[in-house]
């Protein structure tokens, strides 16, 4: 293998692998019915007195 | 929640001194860093080996970064950790009084290296092996205590800011240990040699270096952000969501950006090209987290006329916004090319050290000393106002100069006359930079000058002090109408 195939393999793959996962988090994070819990989870510094 | 008198509910001790070396650092740093600006303007400054510039620059940004910044980021964590786990810090109290003195040790065994001119001559990892060695120990405790409080929380979920607290801490200890790996000549000697050399030594230390960027000064005081913006307002951050996403996207992008430093150098070109189509992404995580900060003001904006602690903190965020706009435009090959070795650099690092960084820090700390000392309010909001400003001002001044004076640079530098040859010589250049270095040391004297102001300030308030003042704001809107 060349320096310039495994440099494209490597830069493939990690396209790929980081690409599929910040987009499944983003997916994940927009899910439905998960609004009420992130409410909840964003007056957590709130809740307490100061 | 029960807690015995004896034993508050949490651990404030740690962060009360965190709090006052924050204070005390941050103003030897931008002391020094006026100083070393007058260097710069009038070398005649340069007084012996000790104190001439090359030495004192290191000492500036080390206190302004890593002892101001750092002292300000772990007294911070260990007060949000806190109270949005709702758990006392793990291995309280020792673990985290070791923390706060060993982190002290570091500052000092860095700075004073420096000034003896024992450095490994990589920016913003100057510190030799024995200061590094140190750090690591003192950074896995910190590290213990953090994660520790986090598991033995009592909140279900983990807060967001602690999400970036926690990238901040361990994408640091990351850094650190591989950006400073290197073999000691001698056992008892303070000289080391880098385990890299060429190009990857550069890279190494690139990576290393705008990651500082990306994770001690973005992530970390993110993280502050996240906690002091909604605090401070009193309503939970614009859109919990956006955080989640703010967060991924950050640490997903950063990481990749630091080749843009090493544009036009022995680094292969598709790795400078990578450097710079990441660092132009990371465009949509900085603006959608600035946005979100700000936007947690949307329907209570009446507070910005009331609260000049909060001005600060939006402040901040809009100097973080500016400077993350910045950034990537510099990054671009063909902009580099004209800012790259030029002032333009300083003044964009300031927008973002002064504007940000020192901000949304000057925020947080005014938030916390009077509910650390158990005070009724600070002792004047009109001198918060005053600190706000006058540093405001200082700042302007200081980025504007450095951009006439970089751009010029920049521009003098690629002059050709008719014939191919160079216009100018570099002396040329210099002295054409000496009025906008005596505008940017200048702005170095009115930033300072705020800061005693938060100084006085402090000071008078854990004295137990009021000053009896009319509230910001009611003053016009209390006046009577007289028709």
């Amino acid at each position: 293998m060349t320096y310039e195939t495994i440099r494209t393999l490597s830069g493939l793959t990690g396209l790929i692998l980081f690409g599929t996962l910040f987009v499944g988090i983003v997916f994940w994070t927009f899910r439905p019915g998960a609004k009420k819990q992130y409410d909840t989870d964003a007056h957590i510094p709130l809740r307490e007195e100061d | 929640m029960a807690t015995t008198a004896q034993e508050p509910k949490y651990n404030e001790t740690v962060v009360k001194l965190f709090t006052l070396a924050a204070i005390f650092w941050g103003v030897v740093g931008f002391l020094v860093g006026t100083f070393i600006a007058f260097q710069l303007a009038f070398p005649e400054l340069n007084l012996n080996e000790y104190f001439n510039f090359g030495r004192l620059r290191p000492v500036h940004t080390s206190a302004v970064i890593f002892a101001f910044g750092g002292c300000a980021l772990l007294g911070t964590s260990f007060y949000v950790v806190q109270r949005t786990c709702r758990a006392r810090l793990f291995g309280d109290p020792w673990l985290p009084m070791f923390v706060f003195i060993g982190y002290q040790i570091f500052i000092l065994l860095a700075a004073s290296g420096y000034v003896l001119g024992i450095t490994q001559s990589r920016e913003y990892a100057e510190p030799e092996w024995y200061t590094d060695l140190w750090l690591t120990l003192v950074w896995v405790a910190y590290l213990v205590v953090f994660m520790g409080t986090l598991i033995k929380r009592k909140e279900p979920h983990i807060y967001v800011a602690n999400w970036f607290y926690l990238a901040f801490i361990v994408t640091i200890a990351m850094l650190h240990i591989v950006n400073n790996l290197s073999v000691p000549v001698s056992f008892f000697g303070t000289k080391s040699y880098s385990l890299f050399a060429g190009v990857q030594d550069a890279l190494t230390q690139w990576w290393y270096g705008h990651n500082a960027v990306g994770f001690f000064l973005t992530a970390g005081f993110l993280g502050m952000m996240y906690y002091f913006v909604p605090k401070q307002i009193g309503k939970p951050v614009y859109s919990y969501r956006l955080s989640i996403i703010h967060f991924w996207a950050l640490i997903f992008l950063y990481i990749w950006a630091g080749p843009h430093h090493l544009h036009y150098t022995a680094l292969p070109d598709w790795a400078q090209t990578l450097g710079m189509v990441f660092s132009v992404m990371l465009w949509m995580p900085s603006w959608g987290g600035m946005i979100n900060g700000i936007m947690t003001l949307s329907g209570a904006w009446d507070k910005l006329r009331t609260d000049p602690v909060l001005r600060f903190l939006i402040i901040s965020l809009s100097f973080y916004g500016m400077s993350t706009f910045e950034g990537p435009l510099m990054s671009i090959k063909s902009v580099n090319a004209l800012s790259h070795y030029t002032d333009w650099t300083i003044g964009h690092v300031h927008s973002g050290a002064l504007g940000w960084v020192a901000f949304i820090s000057f925020g947080a700390i005014y938030y916390l000393v009077p509910k650390l000392w158990k005070r009724e309010r600070l002792y004047s909001l009109h001198l918060v106002n005053m600190h706000l400003w006058i540093s405001t001002l200082g700042i302007v001044m200081y980025i504007s100069a450095m951009w006439v004076s970089g751009i010029m640079q920049g521009l003098m530098w690629r002059a050709y006359n008719d014939y191919g040859f160079l216009t100018y010589s570099f002396a040329e250049t210099v002295e054409q930079m000496h009025p906008y270095y005596v505008i940017r040391a200048l702005a170095g004297v009115v930033f300072t000058s705020g800061a005693l102001i938060m100084v006085y300030n402090v000071w008078r308030t854990l004295k137990g002090d009021l000053r009896k003042e009319a509230p910001i704001g009611a003053a016009t809107a209390a006046k009577p109408v007289t028709a």
